[in-house]
């Protein structure tokens, strides 16, 4: 039950305003009273636009849409610092600490593992299948050209590169892969001529040292002699795993020089996984501590069984085989090698010695029209290539020859 | 259409619920349980129109307004358990939605210095067909000095002066005690009587 003494009397309900005070407010809220609100038309435009709003929530879609999509990026965003933060502080590494190319930064790292091994080979550093290169050097000595003059018996002094038997001048037969060993040499000019001291079939076999880089196994090249240390440290307790061995065989082989003791890894893998996952690399790695230990034939064996058309990047090794083979006057095999790493739309290194390589072995064949045009796609390739001197020689003998075979003077 | 369960009694949601507008006759009372937006609007657009005509003043778009208020309706309408009446329940998004805007007008006045807008220019000239001038300004200098009142007892005396409602209904409304209203309502009267004291001090000035 409602007091109505209690009630407060209203001002627009005032007869008798006592002061002006009251009649003002009374009078203002009797014209607030009369402040017009809607009548049943506005009233109905508003549902119609209410309807409207309600039967087609585009903006509350597209707000939820902008919201997500806003979510999407600022988490991607935040993700990627994140990972970049993670990878500035757990490598060490910040990628605007250097303006050098990564490449180059790779050969930095590959120059210092190289400068603390002792050997001639080196390790190839680079991340793509072409890591199975051929880091070595092939060093052939080629005695100096005769007095007298040159003929065509001299066919069999077209040397091998490497081969010592060249009538023609010689010099320093030195590889370099750009950009991958360190520790090649560029060609010395005045490098010591002299004969080499095996020989076979009156060819001079090269005392070549080649270095063979096995693909990569699981990371880039550069980084496989630091996950060694780590795993070679775990190995003494466990049972070693494929890549352990694999990577405490190359720390041997390429850090401490001591082809022996890879061997000895690599035996122990071939006892414990037969049929490893990584079999192959465990067999170039066994064919390049073969050849650095010193045998070539074991190495060439070792080769000869690798199935090169299933291993990425084998180009480099098919040189290597097929220099080999040619040293072990295996030239009609070594030529098939050659053609294959032989690229005229790609003068490289690797071209240039496969090409010059194959014009010997066709020298040796008895197909002076081939080793001929090879020559001169050589000379044509290459004009400033390692071996431009004794190409020249070459045509010139050639050239001799028929013109002495003619009559002409 | 969200379905609202009342489990407390037998009288239904709607009876209950309109039992508090005072209007239950004119009204129909939909059968079952089931709260639509159309359903409310049609019960209650004409109460909730006058609620912002009151509480909002000259100032500002009471279309709007309204518009604004049944969309909050539409997005809360299926967690409306039905605790309190529906009348309550719009009357308080009413209020809310009317001092929301109130302050953006406030942030709006004072971002262009109020040069931009002005109470008495605001308001449509068919909704003061027939009201003189000065009853316009006296209109727009009440809001102007009730702006400066606490947001409940502007409320409280809106509702008892302009909706002429009696202190128990406005508690009902407001979900507080009689005597709270009462003391609410005294405050904010003493409180005007000394702002137009001073504002026709100034103006006589």
């Amino acid at each position: 039950m409602r007091n109505a003494r209690s009630e407060p009397m209203r001002w627009k309900a005032e007869r008798n305003p006592q002061t002006s005070n009251d009649r003002w407010l009374r009078d203002a809220f009797r014209a607030a009273a009369h402040l017009g609100t809607r009548d049943e038309v506005g009233l109905e435009r508003i549902w119609r636009g209410l309807a409207d709003a309600t039967s087609h929530p585009r903006k509350r879609v597209a707000r939820r849409w902008v919201l997500a999509v806003g979510g999407f990026v600022l988490g991607a965003s935040t993700g990627a610092l994140a990972a970049i933060g993670y990878y500035t502080l757990h490598r060490g590494y910040a990628p605007s600490a250097s303006s050098a190319p990564s490449y180059e930064r790779r050969e930095e790292r590959l120059r210092r593992v190289q400068t603390r091994s002792s050997t001639d080979f080196a390790v190839s550093p680079s991340p793509s299948n072409e890591s199975l290169a051929v880091a070595g050097e092939a060093k052939v000595e080629v005695p100096p050209i005769p007095a007298g003059g040159t003929s065509l018996g001299s066919v069999e002094a077209m040397p091998i590169p490497g081969s010592a038997n060249s009538p023609l001048h010689g010099e320093a037969f030195e590889s370099d892969i750009p950009g991958r060993a360190s520790a090649l040499s560029r060609p010395r000019p005045g490098a010591s001529t002299r004969l080499g001291a095996n020989q076979r079939d009156g060819v001079r076999l090269p005392s070549e040292r080649l270095s063979l880089s096995p693909p990569r196994l699981d990371p880039p090249g550069g980084r496989l002699v630091q996950r060694v240390e780590v795993s070679s440290t775990e190995s003494a307790r466990t049972t070693p795993g494929e890549g352990t061995l694999l990577a405490e065989a190359l720390s041997s082989l390429r850090g401490a020089g001591d082809a022996r003791r890879a061997l000895e890894r690599l035996g122990l893998y071939t006892r414990l996984y037969p049929s490893g996952r990584l079999s192959q690399e465990a067999a170039l790695i066994e064919a390049e501590a073969l050849f650095r230990s010193g045998d070539e034939k074991m190495a060439l064996a070792q080769l000869d069984r690798l199935p090169m058309a299933e291993i990425a990047g084998t180009r480099p090794l098919m040189l290597l085989r097929g220099e080999l083979r040619a040293s072990h006057s295996r030239y009609r095999e070594a030529v098939a090698d050659l053609g294959v790493v032989f690229r005229p739309d790609r003068p490289d290194e690797l071209s240039e010695r496969a090409l010059f390589t194959r014009a010997a072995c066709q020298e040796r064949l008895g197909k002076t029209g081939d080793a001929r045009s090879d020559v001169e796609a050589y000379l044509r390739l290459f004009p400033l290539g390692v071996h431009r001197i004794e190409a020249r020689a070459f045509l010139t003998v050639v050239d001799g020859a028929r013109l002495d075979s003619t009559g002409s003077p | 259409m969200a379905v609202v369960k009342h489990s407390s009694g037998p009288r239904t949601l709607w009876s209950r619920a309109l039992s508090m507008s005072g209007t239950k006759e004119r009204r129909a009372i939909p059968s079952n349980e089931r709260l639509s937006l159309e359903g409310l609007y049609r019960a209650y657009s004409a109460d909730v129109a006058r609620w912002v005509s009151r509480l909002a003043g000259p100032g500002l778009d009471r279309d709007d307004l309204i518009h604004d208020v049944f969309l909050v309706v539409k997005d809360k309408l299926h967690s409306f358990r039905g605790d309190a009446p529906v009348r309550v329940w719009l009357f308080r998004i009413t209020s809310k939605i009317v001092a929301n805007e109130r302050r953006r007008a406030w942030r709006r006045h004072l971002r262009f210095f109020g040069l931009d807008r002005r109470p008495e220019q605001e308001g449509p000239p068919e909704h003061w067909p027939s009201a003189p001038l000065d009853a316009r300004e006296r209109v727009a200098d009440l809001y102007a000095l009730m702006t400066a009142l606490p947001e409940r007892q502007r409320q409280t005396l809106i509702l008892f002066e302009l909706e002429e409602l009696d202190t128990e209904s406005i508690a009902v409304l407001m979900e507080v005690s009689p005597v709270t209203v009462r003391v609410w309502l005294h405050r904010a009267r003493t409180a005007l009587v000394r702002r137009v004291v001073a504002h026709r001090r100034r103006a006589q000035s």
